[in-house]
């Protein structure tokens, strides 16, 4: 609500925003770790990367890491690498998953140096009560955009409630199925600059992962039923303009976690008005176990996680907007197949 | 022979040393400078036809020590037609001026800037500014405004535009005690900052005590504004309508009698228009606004009494689409007895309100709020000055203030969710005593030593915490909760603050000055951001906040030419600033019962080098002021998290190490005048990242240490052009235009990291004014 009040003084203050020169002689390397170990064994991964100069557009992933977690408790878990810095478990008799109230280490061997997150206690997760929807306009980004646009689509709600005997800490992630129709036959040739119409395909079915930084605590809500939380939004062009499978996965995470991605979310938001804080290192939970001076960027968040699955279709949307244009074969977008998804 | 030789030898030499003696004996010249309306003037200036100056003190007394002879005097004061006389000595003697206001058709050259240099005096680092210069400056957006004149002085940095914060040698912005006719503020900003709470057409003057401050003055550690408004005149009754291009305002000041004085005056604006035009549905539908009005009334019985008040309301708001609104207001009251007891002892008796209130009110489905906070200060203030001992000028009081600070209360309503919350109200008492003495030992040496003795007790009922030993202050580590009952003592500070300055004149008209003091603070806005906003809370110090403390020692060379052509001064500075206050990365700050736990606590220095050159007469008028100064901080906690960059010292968010002050005012035809002010300042130092990472399909900045590197560096020229007041009948006009920002610089108010597709993220620059601003402004005096 603030940055809402920030952001139109800022257009009141007729701000703008210009590129600037930095020294790249400052510039540092650090591991990046991003890890999640919950419940739900399709959720869990650790990804391993590395930060990079201002002057580098690529990224860096570490492949040849060892990537194990332990827990208090005996449980040993290896992570396997897979690709682009992608580490996960195994499947079969290995896939396993977290036990509430056991307490959770990830442990990192790359280069001789070891790297090791504080013991994390997987809490139990809270039940989603119900998830519903609000019409609202909000500017989002598509994947390949450069700027930000207003867009209508669907504001995500969720209800539930939050025991009164403990201090909770949540975080949201999703993924959606949706299916998506384009216009082949439009299709302008690029060399040519002719129309040059395909015969397939209209139709395709993409699968998205949506990780947001939201997050919340009960200290202003404790004990009370929270009703129209937001926690995600979904323009209805591309994601709703057929028919939609979102599920909600409701995330019970620790008070530092909680502190880690406020910050990061509060930088990720941050447009440097008047009244932004200044920004700040964000601290993690991991180290060099023989260097406590190395900067290790990430997070290892252990959760307990409730999920709900909604359907959404086009005609249930009482709101007129403009079908998604893709002039050319549905195949062509990233991740698209024609082939439905289970139970579609 | 021998006996008669030396009697002619002695007679010869004993003339010789009488007509020395007789040539060369000093007398004393004391007197009373009155206006019209017989109230005693401060800051009168007298200029001696043998070069020497002085300023009349708060009693309107001057004295000074004269050879014997003829003397010409000439005694200016703004608003007031010069006053000259001739003044004969060959003995002590006491006179009295009485200056007349000027009469408006009269042409007549005037001081456009009062000297600030008073080579004389054992004042130091103190600028006065009066309203006329004040309004030449260029403006923006139409108005003339005293917090932004105050950061073009030596050793002052502004915290930005679209903020009014100013930082005063390396402190923070709530270490400024802001006044207004002895009401302390709290909160003096209006739009956003683009306004202050003075409104300029009745303001008499003001005055920035930034070292060798008087024992009189406290409770902030790095400086104090004294803003005083106009007394209604005693002639007959004006009236003066102003408009901007988003401000219009009226006020109206004049006899109500014989004996009582009135000056009423309010001020709204309307910048609703101007978002009209905004492309954004957001910010049409939005709205805000801000209204103040101020009323002065002064009641004279007789020679010996007078009796004034002064009052003042003013109402801010900004208003979202279904969304949010935003109110606060200050309510502020002072009404002050002056006696005369004698000709050389008088007294003054103010009684102070100040009140401020805030107010949040959020209107969005499931989250309907409302949200208030708030400060009221009570103040008794009493103070006498003697003035019956030769060579001593002695100043003595005391005050009493009552704190009573609402840090928020949360009232949920509707379908919210909120649960309601109310911090617990904060109450503290603050007692001050002090005594100063301006000693003149002889006609070179001066010296002005004080001392004043604070205390404060922080009240209950207050519930406060114990955090457990060599853990981080957090939540989780309260072990115990402490009750307190209704006025009990939580907590009491208390400590001697004394002042000192010495001035030794090297020549008539120069001076070296050298000057202590120490101050102490016991109340602290805390605030990440660099603006007073809506959401920040005042809080007083406590058993786990402890009250902020500076020492300073500044030294200065001062020099004003005899006929007051040019003034030269420079002064170096060290400070040392202790228990201050700084934020763990993320704090929360709001509605935050353990704040004490997101706050860290260290010490800090400051030092600097401040140089000004002033041209007082002729066509071209104005000053350069340039200052070299540093601001560090240091927090060493006892756990790491409680530590910034290892406990290294770092710079402050304030440290500007060059500001570069230029302002002139040329008079370029009869009845215009033409100025410009330039500003150069270091850029901020702000926190950047050394490098980039993906984290969640997100690309984050990775910020590293605290205030590591700096903003590009600040520059700006502004100009104006003014007309001077035209008369038709009994209508006077006057009005300028200017320019703010003229060569459109897109001065960084902070950096940013931004990622666009196909690119690797870059830094960028956020500039609050990117582009010139031209206004107009008009006034109308009837």
């Amino acid at each position: 609500m603030l940055k809402r009040f920030l952001s139109i003084a800022l257009v009141f203050l007729m701000g703008c925003i210009d590129p600037v020169d930095v020294d790249l002689d400052t510039q540092r390397k650090h591991l990046v770790v991003e890890a999640y170990f919950t419940n739900l064994s399709k959720l869990n991964y650790v990804r391993l990367s590395y930060s990079q100069p201002h002057s580098v557009p690529y990224n860096s992933f570490e492949e040849k890491a060892l990537v194990f977690i332990t827990s208090d408790e005996g449980e040993y878990y290896p992570f396997k690498y897979d690709k682009a810095g992608y580490y996960c478990q195994g499947y079969g008799s290995e896939q396993a998953y977290g036990i509430p109230g056991h307490t959770y280490t990830l442990n990192i061997h790359v280069g001789g140096k070891q790297y090791i997150s504080e013991p994390v206690m997987l809490l139990k997760a809270l039940p989603i009560d119900s998830v519903h929807f609000e019409v609202d306009e909000q500017t989002f980004a598509f994947q390949g955009d450069r700027e930000k646009q207003l867009l209508p689509g669907y504001q995500v709600l969720v209800d539930y409630k939050d025991p009164g005997d403990r201090k909770d800490y949540m975080r949201w992630s999703f993924e959606t199925e949706y299916e998506i129709n384009t216009q082949p036959w439009d299709f302008i040739n690029p060399m040519t600059g002719y129309p040059d119409p395909k015969e397939c395909c209209v139709q395709c079915f993409l699968s998205e992962k949506l990780e947001l930084l939201k997050v919340a605590d009960d200290r202003l809500t404790n004990g009370q039923k929270v009703r129209n939380k937001e926690v995600l939004f979904l323009p209805f062009e591309k994601y709703l303009g057929v028919k939609n499978k979102l599920t909600v996965y409701q995330h019970a995470i620790s008070a530092d976690a909680f502190n880690y991605f406020r910050i990061l979310e509060q930088q990720k938001n941050s447009t440097g008005t008047v009244f932004d804080p200044p920004p700040a290192e964000v601290k993690g939970n991991m180290k060099n176990a023989s260097d406590a001076n190395e900067q290790v960027i990430g997070f290892f968040d252990v959760s307990g996680v409730s999920e709900k699955k909604v359907t959404i279709l086009r005609r249930d949307i009482n709101h007129n907007f403009p079908f998604f244009r893709f002039p050319d074969d549905c195949r062509m977008m990233p991740g698209a197949t024609t082939r439905p998804p289970l139970n579609w | 022979m021998l006996q008669r030789l030396f009697l002619v030898l002695l007679f010869f030499v004993s003339q010789q040393v009488l007509a020395q003696q007789a040539s060369e004996r000093q007398y004393r010249l004391s007197g009373t400078v009155k206006g019209a309306w017989g109230e005693r003037l401060e800051g009168a200036f007298l200029v001696f036809s043998n070069g020497k100056t002085v300023l009349s003190d708060k009693q309107g007394k001057f004295m000074v020590s004269l050879p014997a002879g003829t003397h010409e005097v000439t005694c200016q004061y703004i608003g007031m037609a010069p006053f000259r006389e001739s003044v004969t000595l060959n003995a002590d003697k006491e006179v009295e001026f009485t200056l007349i206001n000027r009469n408006f058709d009269l042409k007549v050259v005037e001081v456009t800037a009062r000297q600030v240099t008073d080579q004389n005096s054992t004042h130091m680092g103190s600028t006065f500014i009066d309203q006329k210069l004040m309004t030449r400056m260029p403006k923006l957006l139409g108005e003339a405004d005293v917090l932004r004149t105050v950061t073009s002085l030596p050793g002052v940095v502004s915290a930005g535009e679209g903020t009014s914060g100013f930082f005063v040698r390396g402190g923070s912005a709530d270490q400024n005690l802001v006044l207004m006719d002895d009401a302390p503020l709290f909160n003096a900003n209006h739009l956003f900052g683009f306004f202050s709470v003075y409104n300029p057409d009745i303001l008499k003057s003001f005055v920035l005590h930034r070292s060798g401050i008087s024992a009189r003055y406290g409770s902030r550690i790095s400086s104090i504004l004294d803003v005083s408004l106009r007394d209604g005149n005693p002639d007959k009754m004006q009236y003066e309508i102003g408009a901007s291009p988003i401000t219009g305002k009226f006020s109206m000041d004049g006899p109500l009698s014989e004996k009582v004085t009135m000056l009423a005056a309010v001020r709204g604006a309307y910048p609703n228009y101007i978002m009209k035009l905004f492309p954004s549905r957001n910010i049409q539908n939005s709205s805000g606004h801000f209204y103040d009005g101020n009323l002065k009334l002064r009641y004279k019985p007789n020679e010996n009494n007078s009796l004034s008040f002064s009052g003042y309301y003013s109402n801010d708001g900004f208003k979202f689409p279904n969304d949010t609104t935003y109110q606060w207001s200050n309510t502020l009251g002072s009404l002050k007895w002056s006696h005369l007891f004698s000709n050389n002892f008088t007294g003054d008796v103010t009684l102070i309100k100040s009140i401020y209130k805030n107010k949040v009110e959020g209107l969005s489905t499931g989250e309907e709020f409302e949200l208030n906070s708030g400060v009221d200060l009570t103040q008794a203030k009493i103070s006498f000055g003697y003035f019956g001992m030769a060579g001593h000028q002695i100043d003595f009081g005391g005050e009493s203030s009552l704190y009573v600070i609402d840090p928020g209360d949360l009232v949920p309503s509707g379908t919210s969710s909120l649960n309601s919350r109310t911090l617990q109200q904060e109450k503290g008492y603050e007692q001050i005593v002090y005594i100063n003495d301006e000693i003149t030992l002889n006609e070179k040496l001066s010296l002005s030593v004080g001392l004043r003795f604070s205390h404060f007790s922080k009240l209950g009922p207050a519930t406060t915490y114990v955090y457990a030993e060599g853990e981080p202050r957090s939540e989780q580590a309260i072990i115990d909760t402490l009750y307190f009952g209704s006025g009990n003592i939580v907590k009491s500070y208390q400590g001697l603050e004394p002042r000192a300055s010495v001035k030794y004149s090297l020549t008539p008209s120069s001076s070296i000055k050298i000057g202590y003091s120490r101050t102490r603070q016991y109340i602290q806005l805390i605030s990440n951001t660099a603006a007073i906003t809506p959401v920040d809370v005042w809080k007083l110090s406590n058993q786990h906040i402890e009250p902020q403390i500076a020492d300073q020692l500044s030294i200065g060379y001062f020099k004003a030419d005899p006929e007051s052509m040019y003034e030269y001064n420079w002064e170096v500075y060290y400070k040392k600033l202790y228990n201050q206050v700084d934020y763990k990365d993320g704090a929360t700050l709001l509605l935050n019962p353990s704040l004490e736990s997101d706050l860290l606590f260290g010490d800090g220095y400051a030092y600097g080098s401040e140089w000004m050159i002033k041209k007082n007469l002729g066509r071209l008028r104005g000053w350069v002021s340039l200052t070299y100064s540093r601001s560090m901080r240091q927090i060493k906690g006892a756990t790491e998290a409680e530590t910034i960059n290892d406990g290294d010292p770092y710079p402050s968010n304030y440290d500007k190490p060059v500001n570069l002050n230029i302002f002139t005012d040329y008079h370029l035809w009869p009845n215009w005048k033409f100025s410009a002010n330039f500003n150069y300042t270091t850029g901020r130092p702000v926190t950047l990242a050394d490098s980039w990472y993906w984290y969640q399909g997100q690309i984050y900045a990775n910020y590293s240490g605290r205030n590591q590197e700096r903003m590009p560096d600040y520059h700006r020229l502004d100009v104006s052009l003014n007309r001077e007041p035209i008369k038709k009948g009994k209508v006077e006009y006057s009005g300028g235009i200017s320019i703010y920002n003229l060569y459109g610089r897109k001065n960084a108010y902070s950096m940013l990291y931004q990622h666009h597709y196909g690119e690797p993220p870059s830094a960028y620059k956020l500039s609050i004014i990117g582009a010139p601003i031209p206004s107009v402004n008009v006034n109308v005096k009837f």
